[in-house]
């Protein structure tokens, strides 16, 4: 899918049009209009005329997009199945691939956060969203600060205090 | 999840994303944040969406009623007090609550937010809770979804004029209210309707609904100005008395309820019946062009049945699937007669050209099954799959499986599957 420099549509492109993106490390992919324009951002883009040649995204890794890429195109495959054959199967599918695919370590997640959010991708952010929602869920603070790191700036007096504060959430 | 992040960046996400993964674990969740560090100590606090449910107290769910009560609605109290700015969901879920005063102070508390999306999903048992009349006051509200309520809007009410989802399910609501609130609320765009208690004769005027469920036993539905109607699920519940008086009247329900839908992609119908009286036409006066998902379930010994079964089929020429499943008793079904029907409707014929996926559900190997799947087989040149499943009690398959390898297939790829349960 990448290719180092700024590649001319394959062969294999049919009618479709195509767009070029580059990700912040210089890449450049090739994506098909419908997997481009599940990016709110993109669309955005190219309403306003920047659709040309390349589209610069300054925020997203080569590997985080291509993650990114590979969301946009089973969803665009998925939507299209949807419309073809019923809701049923495909929200069944839609659900496991979804679920397959948010199965990655927090640090990728986080940054799938960031670019979901950049390029307004509305389910992508939302599986994100929902998978560290998940994590949290269920654990005690202990457990979550450990999982993402964050650091307990309170005293022990203080923390007694808020936990008592909200005492009807922690019994 | 064993990779351990070096730095804590997810503190210093940007707001609306926490907002965003706040809103989507339970409160309890939510609030439990707050101990994490100084940062996270009033992120929960401006959360929009406030879900209060059996896991706001999960600790407490074997308890007492009466002290379980107490510490939901301590938890909704207290939620309530430290939250501060827009509330735009709220939502009550709990089947177990009988206080209804607390529920009508929370909804009194609301009335001075503007409120986007109510939900109640009580279950008061015998006691119907009143929804109280500050409700009829919000009027940003976009979705509203009430369960075992009473629904009296006061004289003064004018509608929901932003609302565009309306789920009622087991309220207390009579014909002409039903019938106001729907058409005094311009925008609907969903509608669910099930159990309504007092509702029999449903009207709807709606010209921006998109989506409709209903569930009950009705004597008539009139739907008028729903252009933009695509999906229509109705289940009907015909008791003894709906079926006195559908065959009393002796209209077809087809034409009146139906025929006006004419954007329809895909409809749904559970038990046929209430379709099934007075002349039913060979097709609908409306073509359904766009429609192309039919879920019917049909008694497969009444001849009346399978009519609206077929008419619905010949008024859809672009249909893509369909779903059949047979309700009837095993015994009529077996020792059905009037099979030269059949030899009717092979002349009035019908050719489903975009027709690829069939499912027979529930089959006895009755007469009427087999003849309706014959005619299906042998006008269905696009035919991919047709999906065969036995009824539990049916103990002639294989004879059915024999029968059915012997029909003539009009599509040269057609497959028929065959699943054992």
């Amino acid at each position: 899918m990448a290719s180092s420099s700024s590649s001319l549509p394959s062969p294999s492109s049919s009618s479709s049009k195509k767009f070029i993106l580059r990700s912040s490390d210089g890449k450049h992919f090739e994506v098909d209009e419908a997997v481009a324009l599940q990016s709110e951002m993109i669309k955005q883009m190219v309403e306003d005329g920047f659709g040309g040649d390349v589209i610069p995204l300054l925020n997203v890794s080569s590997i985080v997009l291509s993650k990114v890429i590979d969301y946009c195109k089973k969803h665009v495959e998925l939507d299209f199945k949807k419309k073809m054959d019923g809701d049923n199967e495909a929200h069944e599918e839609i659900k496991n691939w979804d679920s397959e695919y948010i199965n990655v370590g927090v640090d990728e997640l986080y940054h799938l956060i960031m670019a979901a959010n950049y390029l307004h991708i509305k389910g992508l952010l939302d599986l994100t969203c929902q998978k560290v929602a998940d994590i949290i869920k269920g654990k005690q603070p202990e457990q979550i600060r450990k999982i993402f790191n964050i650091e307990n700036d309170f005293t022990p007096e203080e923390e007694q205090e808020i936990r008592k504060e909200h005492s009807w959430a922690f019994e | 999840m064993d990779d351990i992040l070096v730095e804590d960046i997810i503190s210093d996400l940007p707001p609306i994303i926490i907002e965003h993964i706040l809103v989507s674990m339970p409160l309890r969740d939510a609030v439990r944040t707050s101990i994490l560090s100084k940062k996270w100590r009033y992120k929960w606090v401006t959360i929009p969406n406030l879900k209060f449910d059996d896991q706001c107290i999960p600790t407490h769910s074997n308890a007492e009623l009466l002290v379980k009560t107490e510490k939901f609605v301590n938890f909704v109290h207290r939620s309530l007090l430290l939250h501060s700015g827009p509330i735009h969901r709220f939502e009550v879920s709990v089947s177990w609550l009988r206080s209804c005063c607390d529920v009508n102070q929370w909804i009194l508390f609301l009335s001075r937010n503007d409120i986007r999306e109510f939900i109640l999903n009580l279950d008061f048992y015998h006691e119907w809770f009143t929804v109280p009349s500050c409700l009829f006051s919000f009027q940003k509200l976009n979705i509203l979804e009430l369960h075992c309520c009473t629904l009296i809007p006061p004289p003064t009410f004018k509608g929901f004029h932003s609302l565009k989802n309306l789920q009622l399910e087991s309220v207390v609501c009579g014909n002409e209210t039903v019938r106001d609130f729907i058409s005094s609320c311009p925008l609907l765009e969903e509608l669910v309707l099930a159990n309504v208690e007092g509702l029999d004769f449903l009207q709807i005027q709606a010209p921006n609904l998109k989506f409709l469920h209903v569930d009950g036993g009705f004597q008539e539905i009139v739907i008028q100005d729903t252009p933009l109607l695509r999906n229509a699920v109705f289940v009907f519940q015909i008791s003894d008395e709906i079926a006195d008086f559908l065959d009393k009247s002796g209209t077809c329900n087809l034409t009146k309820t139906l025929n006006g839908l004419v954007g329809l992609e895909s409809l749904k119908i559970e038990i046929m019946q209430f379709f099934s009286y007075g002349d039913i036409p060979d097709r609908l006066p409306t073509t359904y062009n766009d429609m192309r998902n039919l879920e019917l379930s049909c008694s497969f010994e009444d001849e009346y049945d399978i009519s609206c079964a077929l008419c619905l089929i010949r008024s859809s020429p672009n249909l893509r699937r369909l779903r059949v499943e047979d309700y009837s008793d095993k015994k009529a079904a077996m020792q059905a007669s009037g099979l030269d029907f059949w030899e009717r409707e092979s002349y009035s014929g019908c050719f489903m050209s975009q027709l690829q996926f069939v499912s027979m559900g529930h089959l006895l190997g009755a007469p009427h099954e087999l003849q309706f799947i014959k005619f299906i087989l042998s006008n269905s040149p696009a035919l991919k799959t047709m999906t065969i499943t036995p009824h539990p009690q049916n103990d002639r398959r294989e004879d059915m499986l024999i029968q059915l390898l012997q029909l003539e297939r009009a599509s040269t790829q057609a497959k028929i599957m065959y699943v054992k349960e």
